[in-house]
């Protein structure tokens, strides 16, 4: 309940800014310490969806429009969210991967990333609490 | 397959407290074109072509897809197309229908029904939000009607120093209908397909390699009438029946396939080629070479590309000479050999520019103009005004203009 709690506050008290810094997060028991742009892009394009050391991950994302998805794949990849949603809709329709995971909160991410050993995140980087481990900064 | 897919559903539906993605995608399409002979189409499997001063829009669909997961390992997946279509509406709608097995970060299984892998856009061409052009080139991927696999696929992938490689076989029949003039159609079926896809992919480039043989598994009655009826006539009426009685059967004929591909994409430009090559051991399909290029812009939220496409085949009418006698009935049956055996007698280039605007960031507009420059008419592409026959117009635009929405 106190979690939910929780969610709940940072949902209403949180104003997602489009230029907040983003923390790219695992669960706190990942063996992972950090992850290269190139793997983080591999992921979350759906190329190769397994961290450094070849475990399978599980990836989570935002929902369509989401105000932290846009700049969070525009900094990734240099691409901008239409091209992002055209090209998944490339590889989700053609049935070769599935998506990331989508949710409408960081604080459900968090959440999520909290009870999912091999889930990997994103949120804004002053979101992020102990309970989790950041792997990947993207700065402002 | 039908029972598959209805399987799936249930699955999906009474899956509680899974994981269920919905998800689709919708193109609104007007066509229009200035040629009096060709009516025009984007593949031989679609019924219907577009006349000269016809406003149409039989060119639209709408595309609805569920993916279960029941766990990190397993998924199933269910598409549904909704597009013109006049025979056994229910199967061709189906596009995928299968079960996806993730063994571990590099292997993939599937079994079911998936995209045919022969293409670089196999499996998005009917997306239009998807690409940059208005839909794929006429002239490389209308040819070949069948877009799906019942069958198996295994697919290895492996993370390289600067990208992924992968390796995909696959296994499988496949079925498709084919229409031409004269209300002509045919379920054609494909069987014992097997195939390898080879591919190298960074985020920007992408170059892939693929080969395919099958085997024709079925004919069209007509043709088997057409035989019957040669094997009556005299070979001295008809010298050259014995060939055509040999090109018209086609049960269990070799097909292959092999294609070149290649994609660079940075977020600002394009450029996207396939080359492929098609043959079989029967008279009725030699040396199918297609190619296209498509060298793109981005602007901002507009994309400006170019295209230039060429289908050239080294199919010669085997018909000819017909009968020596030129009775009735012998004008009849040279009149649809001719047509079955030059069906894939095909020699064409066309150049299209598209305009692609975003929206937002699930919807797109497009428009496109496309000039095609057909060495002659008839031609398998396009459904024709056979009374023009005697007169066909060898180089016609055609206009485009669509709204593609992902959700």
């Amino acid at each position: 309940m106190k979690r939910l709690l929780t969610a709940v506050f940072f949902l209403i008290s949180y104003p997602i800014s489009a230029t907040a810094d983003i923390a790219v997060i695992v669960n706190k028991d990942n063996p992972i310490e950090s992850i290269s742009q190139r793997q983080l892009i591999d992921m979350y394009m759906g190329k190769y969806v397994a961290f450094p050391n070849g475990d399978m991950a599980v990836t989570y994302d935002y929902e369509k429009s989401h105000p932290l998805r846009g700049p969070f794949f525009l900094a990734l990849t240099g691409r901008n969210e239409s091209q992002i949603n055209a090209y998944w809709s490339r590889i989700k329709f053609s049935g070769k991967v599935s998506p990331p995971q989508s949710f409408s909160s960081p604080s459900t991410i968090l959440e999520n990333i909290r009870n999912t050993p091999n889930a990997i995140g994103y949120v804004p980087a002053d979101f992020v609490t102990g309970d989790v481990k950041v792997i990947y900064q993207i700065n402002d | 397959m039908r029972s598959v897919f209805i399987c799936l559903l249930f699955l999906t539906t009474f899956s509680y407290g899974s994981d269920i993605d919905f998800s689709g995608f919708a193109t609104l399409k007007a066509v229009k074109t200035d040629s009096h002979t060709a009516k025009i189409r984007e593949s031989i499997s679609h019924p219907h072509g577009v006349e000269k001063d016809e406003l149409d829009f039989s060119f639209s669909s709408l595309g609805l897809q569920a993916e279960w997961h029941a766990n990190d390992n397993v998924e199933f997946v269910g598409q549904l197309l909704l597009k013109e279509q006049h025979d056994d509406q229910v199967n061709n709608a189906i596009k995928l229908a299968f079960l996806r097995y993730n063994l571990n970060s590099n292997w993939q299984f599937r079994a079911g029904r998936t995209g045919l892998d022969l293409f670089l856009m196999t499996e998005y061409r009917d997306i239009g939000y998807s690409m940059d052009m208005e839909h794929p080139p006429v002239e490389f991927y209308s040819i070949i009607p069948h877009q799906n696999l019942d069958g198996v696929d295994l697919q290895y992938r492996a993370p390289l120093d600067q990208g992924i490689a992968s390796i995909k076989a696959y296994w499988g029949r496949s079925e498709s209908p084919i229409y031409s003039d004269y209300k002509f159609f045919w379920n054609v079926e494909l069987k014992s397909i097997l195939g390898v896809a080879v591919q190298y992919e960074t985020l920007n480039w992408l170059f892939r390699a693929n080969y395919t043989t099958t085997k024709a598994a079925n004919e069209h009655e007509q043709q088997k009438q057409l035989r019957e009826a040669l094997a009556q006539v005299p070979l001295q009426v008809w010298p050259t029946k014995n060939e055509l009685i040999d090109s018209l059967y086609i049960i269990d004929k070799r097909f292959t396939y092999s294609a070149l591909s290649m994609r660079y994409d940075d977020s600002k430009w394009l450029v996207q080629s396939e080359l492929s090559l098609t043959d079989s051991n029967s008279s009725v399909l030699n040396r199918l070479k297609a190619a296209y290029i498509t060298l793109g812009k981005r602007f901002d939220l507009n994309t400006l590309s170019f295209t230039y496409s060429v289908a050239k085949s080294d199919n010669e009418p085997s018909v000819e000479p017909g009968p020596l006698v030129p009775l009735p009935e012998l004008i009849q049956i040279y009149e649809a050999a001719s047509m079955h055996s030059g069906f894939y007698q095909l020699d064409q280039h066309s150049t299209s520019l598209t305009w692609r605007r975003e929206l937002s960031p699930t919807l797109a507009l497009k428009f496109n103009w496309k000039h095609t420059s057909a060495d002659h008419l008839p031609s398998a592409f396009y459904l024709h005004d056979t009374e023009q026959f005697s007169d066909p117009d060898l180089s016609f635009n055609t206009f485009t203009l669509s709204f593609n929405w992902v959700f």
